[in-house]
C-alpha cells in the first residue's frame, strides 16, 4: 500500500474526528435549549449517513480534491447514493428500518475498496 | 529557506482563517434556518413551524413511508382509501427522511424538515466551493448572502413545504460542481449520480439539470473548449442517470406528465404563496447583483467559468414563469440568496479592487463579517434585505396532534371519520395523521347552515387525499395505469352530499376563532348524543376546558337524526 496514502487516511480521518467534535459543540450552543443526548445522535447520524461513505467515495479522486471537497460534495454523493438505493432497495422488499446501517454500510465498503485499489495501482 | 518557511506559515494562516470563517458561517446558516424557527430544539413533541397544508403532505408521506417500509404505494390514509395506489412522488428526500428518523431517533416531521434546512446549508457551502474555482476572495465574500434563504419570502419554501424543490436544489447544485471537474477521470458517475437524484427528488429540477448541460455545451461549443472527452462524459452520465430513474420515470410519465403537461403561460403570482422577487434584496443589493452580472458577462467572454454559468443560468430560469415554468420556476427563485451570491461576491471584490491593489484573504473576511451583521440585523441598514426571526409552532398544536394522533392505536384501519368545523382544518393534508381516510365537512355550507339555525342531517362532504392531478392513479402493468378518480368520478370525492349519521368517529373542535362555529359543532354533537348508541370516546382537554372532542356512531348508517333540525329547539 501507499504509504503516503496511509498517511493522509490517518490524517484526514483525524480531522473529520475533530469535525465531528465541532459540529456537536455548534449543534449544542445553536440548540440550547436540545438535551445533549438528541445533539450527540443527531450529529452522529448526519456523520454516518452523510458524511462518511460520502467522503469515503470521494476518495476515487482524492489526489485532485481538496479535504472540504471531498467533504462537501461527498455528503451530497452520500444523499444521492443513499437516496437513490434506499427506493429501489424498498421496492424490492428489503425494509426501510434496515437501511440505516446497511446503505452507509455499503457506500463505505465500496470507499475501502476504491482506497485499497488507489493504494495498489501506486505502491510504494 | 527562511523566506520559505514565513511562506509557509503565511499559508498555514490563510487556510485556517478560512477554516474558522468557513465554521462561523455555518453555525450562523444553522442558527438563522432551523433553530430560530424551533425555538433552539431539534426534537418537538409535534410537527414544529409547519406553516401550510404542502409542508404537512411532506410530513404525513415521510411517517406512511416508514409505516409501510417502502414506497411501492401511497398510503391509503393518502389516497382516499385506495390501497394499491402508485407512490407517485419523487421518493428520494422521503427515503432520506426516514431513514435519518430511524438513526436520530428523531421523529419524521423533525427528521425530513431538519434536513431540508441542513441540505441548504451544504448547497451554499457547495455554491462557496464553485465560487472559490473562479475566485477565492469573490467565494468569501459571497458567502454570508445565503442568510436571506432563511428570511421573508424565500423562507416561505421551508415553512410552505417546497421541500422536495429545496433539496432537489442541493442535488442539482452538487451536479453544477461535478460539471465543472468534468475533465477528471470517470467524472460521468457523479454527473449521473446527482442527475438521477435531483429529479428523483423533485423532477422539475431534473428538467432544468438537462438544460443546463446543454447550455453548458453550447457555451462551450462556441468558445471552441468542446472536447471529445467531455461529451463522452455527458453522454456516459446521461446514460447513468436514465438508468438509475427509469422506474421513476416511467411512473413519471403516467401520472405527472400524463395529467399535467406543459403548457405554455405566463404567470407572475404563485396563488396565494408569496413570491420572492429580486426586489426583495432591495436595492443596495439589487445594484451589487446587477454590477455582478456585468462583470460576469464580460469575464465569460474572456473565460467559461462554473460559477458565473450557474449564477447567469438560475438567474434566468428565475424568470422561467414567462416561459411557462411557473411555479417551478417560483421554487428555483427560493434559493437565489445562494445563487446570486456569486455576483454578489464578485461585484463588491472587483469594485473594491479598483481601489485595493494589493488584495489580501483578511480583507475579505472583514468585509463579510460587516455583512453577516447587516444581514443578520445586528447593524440596522437602509435599502438592504435583512434577516427577520420567525419563530413558530405553525398550524399545528399539542392538543390537536394529541387527537389526531389518538387515531392509529385506537380506531380499526378502515374507519370512517369525519372532521367537523376546525380552525387549521383547510390546511387538510395534516387530517392525514389520523392514519385513516380523513373525510372533512365543506366550510361553506356548513357556515350556510349555521347562519340559518339549521342542523342537517346531510352536509357537502369531501373524502379528502392527494391526488395532486394525478387522480389516485394505480399501475395495471408496467406500461398501463388506470385512474381512480376517472373512474369513480370527482362527486365521489368532493362536494357530496353525504349522510352524516353514516360515519363511524367525528372530531369535534369545541373552541374556535368564531365562537359560533365551536357552538354549532357542539349542538351537532348533543342531537347525535340523544341517540343511544353514540358516544364520547375521547376528549383533549387544556385543564381547563374540552377543547376537541371525538365521538363515536355504534350504528353507522342508522337513522340518527331528523333531515334537519333546528339549532333553536335545544
Amino acid at each position: 500500500m501507499d504509504k503516503e496514502l496511509i498517511e493522509k487516511i490517518k490524517k484526514e480521518s483525524i480531522n473529520l474526528l475533530i469535525l465531528l467534535v465541532i459540529a456537536i459543540v455548534i449543534f449544542k450552543i445553536v440548540f440550547f435549549k436540545e438535551i445533549f443526548l438528541v445533539i450527540i445522535r443527531t450529529v452522529l447520524a448526519f456523520f454516518w449517513m452523510f458524511i462518511i461513505p460520502g467522503f469515503a467515495l470521494m476518495y476515487y479522486w482524492h489526489e485532485k480534491l481538496s479535504f472540504l471537497e471531498r467533504f462537501a460534495i461527498g455528503a451530497a454523493l452520500s444523499g444521492a447514493v443513499i437516496g437513490l438505493s434506499s427506493y429501489y432497495f424498498g421496492l424490492l422488499g428489503l425494509n426501510i428500518k434496515y437501511h440505516g446501517i446497511l446503505l452507509p454500510s455499503l457506500s463505505l465498503i465500496v470507499g475501502v475498496i476504491i482506497i485499497w485499489k488507489k493504494g495498489i495501482k501506486n505502491p510504494d | 529557506m527562511e523566506n520559505n518557511k514565513r511562506e509557509i506559515q503565511k499559508m498555514k494562516i490563510k487556510y485556517d482563517l478560512e477554516k474558522i470563517y468557513l465554521i462561523l458561517m455555518f453555525s450562523i446558516l444553522l442558527w438563522a434556518s432551523s433553530a430560530n424557527l424551533w425555538e433552539h430544539k431539534l426534537s418537538h413533541d409535534f410537527p414544529y413551524g409547519l406553516l401550510a397544508s404542502d409542508s404537512f403532505q411532506h410530513q404525513i408521506r415521510t411517517e406512511s413511508i416508514k409505516d409501510m417500509g417502502n414506497y411501492r404505494y401511497e398510503a391509503p390514509y393518502i389516497s382516499a382509501g385506495f390501497k394499491d395506489t402508485i407512490g407517485f412522488y419523487p421518493p428520494v428526500l422521503y427515503h432520506l427522511g426516514v431513514i435519518f428518523s430511524y438513526l436520530s431517533g428523531l421523529e419524521t416531521y423533525d427528521s425530513v424538515y431538519f434536513l431540508v434546512f441542513i441540505l441548504t446549508i451544504f448547497s451554499a457551502l457547495i455554491v462557496y466551493l464553485i465560487i472559490k474555482q473562479f475566485n477565492k476572495q469573490a467565494a468569501i465574500i459571497a458567502l454570508p448572502l445565503a442568510i436571506l434563504t432563511f428570511t421573508g419570502a424565500a423562507y416561505v419554501g421551508f415553512t410552505w413545504g417546497s421541500w422536495p424543490a429545496i433539496a432537489a436544489q442541493f442535488f442539482l447544485i452538487a451536479l453544477f460542481w461535478s460539471i465543472s471537474k468534468i475533465d477528471f477521470e470517470h467524472s460521468f458517475i457523479l454527473l449521473g449520480i446527482f442527475l438521477s437524484a435531483a429529479a428523483l427528488t423533485h423532477t422539475s429540477e431534473g428538467i432544468f439539470a438537462v438544460l443546463f448541460i446543454i447550455f453548458y455545451l453550447i457555451i462551450h461549443f462556441i468558445k471552441k473548449e468542446l472536447t471529445v472527452k467531455r461529451i463522452k462524459d455527458v453522454v456516459f452520465g446521461g446514460i447513468l442517470s436514465f438508468v438509475l430513474s427509469v422506474y421513476y420515470i416511467i411512473i413519471f410519465k403516467f401520472t405527472w406528465m400524463g395529467v399535467q403537461p406543459y403548457k405554455f403561460m405566463i404567470e407572475t403570482e404563485w396563488g396565494t404563496t408569496p413570491l420572492f422577487k429580486l426586489t426583495d434584496f432591495k436595492i443596495v443589493l439589487v445594484i451589487f447583483i446587477i454590477i455582478g452580472i456585468i462583470f460576469s458577462i464580460l469575464a465569460l467572454k474572456k473565460r467559461v467559468d462554473m460559477a458565473m454559468m450557474m449564477g447567469i443560468f438560475m438567474f434566468l430560469v428565475g424568470y422561467g414563469n414567462f416561459v411557462g415554468f411557473n411555479v417551478r420556476s417560483f421554487q428555483i427563485r427560493l434559493l437565489w440568496p445562494i445563487y446570486l451570491s456569486v455576483f454578489f461576491g464578485l461585484a463588491i471584490y472587483q469594485l473594491l479592487k479598483f481601489v485595493i491593489k494589493k488584495w489580501r484573504t483578511v480583507y475579505s473576511i472583514i468585509i463579510a463579517v460587516i455583512f453577516i451583521l447587516i444581514f443578520i440585523k445586528i447593524v440596522p441598514v437602509p435599502f438592504i434585505q435583512q434577516y427577520e426571526k420567525l419563530s413558530t409552532a405553525g398550524l399545528m398544536d399539542s392538543f390537536h396532534w394529541e387527537a389526531l394522533t389518538w387515531f392509529p392505536s385506537n380506531t380499526e384501519e378502515d374507519a370512517k371519520i369525519l372532521f367537523l368545523y376546525g380552525d387549521m382544518y383547510n390546511q387538510n393534508a395534516l387530517l392525514r395523521n389520523i392514519k385513516r381516510p380523513p373525510y372533512m365537512v365543506k366550510t361553506n355550507e356548513y357556515v350556510a347552515a349555521l347562519n340559518e339555525g339549521l342542523i342537517k342531517r346531510n352536509y357537502k362532504i369531501d373524502l379528502l387525499g392527494d391526488h395532486k392531478g394525478v387522480n389516485y392513479a394505480y399501475r395495471k402493468s408496467l406500461f398501463s395505469y388506470g385512474y381512480y378518480k376517472e373512474e369513480y368520478g370527482s362527486d365521489y370525492f368532493y362536494n357530496s352530499e353525504r349522510d352524516i349519521c353514516s360515519f363511524d368517529y367525528y372530531v369535534f373542535d369545541a373552541a374556535a376563532r368564531q365562537n359560533a362555529s365551536a357552538q354549532y359543532n357542539l349542538l351537532i354533537l348533543q342531537e347525535l348524543l340523544k341517540n343511544g348508541w353514540f358516544e364520547i370516546v375521547h376528549k383533549v382537554n387544556d385543564g381547563q376546558w374540552d377543547l376537541i372532542i371525538i365521538a363515536k356512531n355504534n350504528k353507522p348508517g342508522e337513522k340518527c337524526m331528523e333531515d334537519e333540525v333546528s339549532t333553536k329547539n335545544g
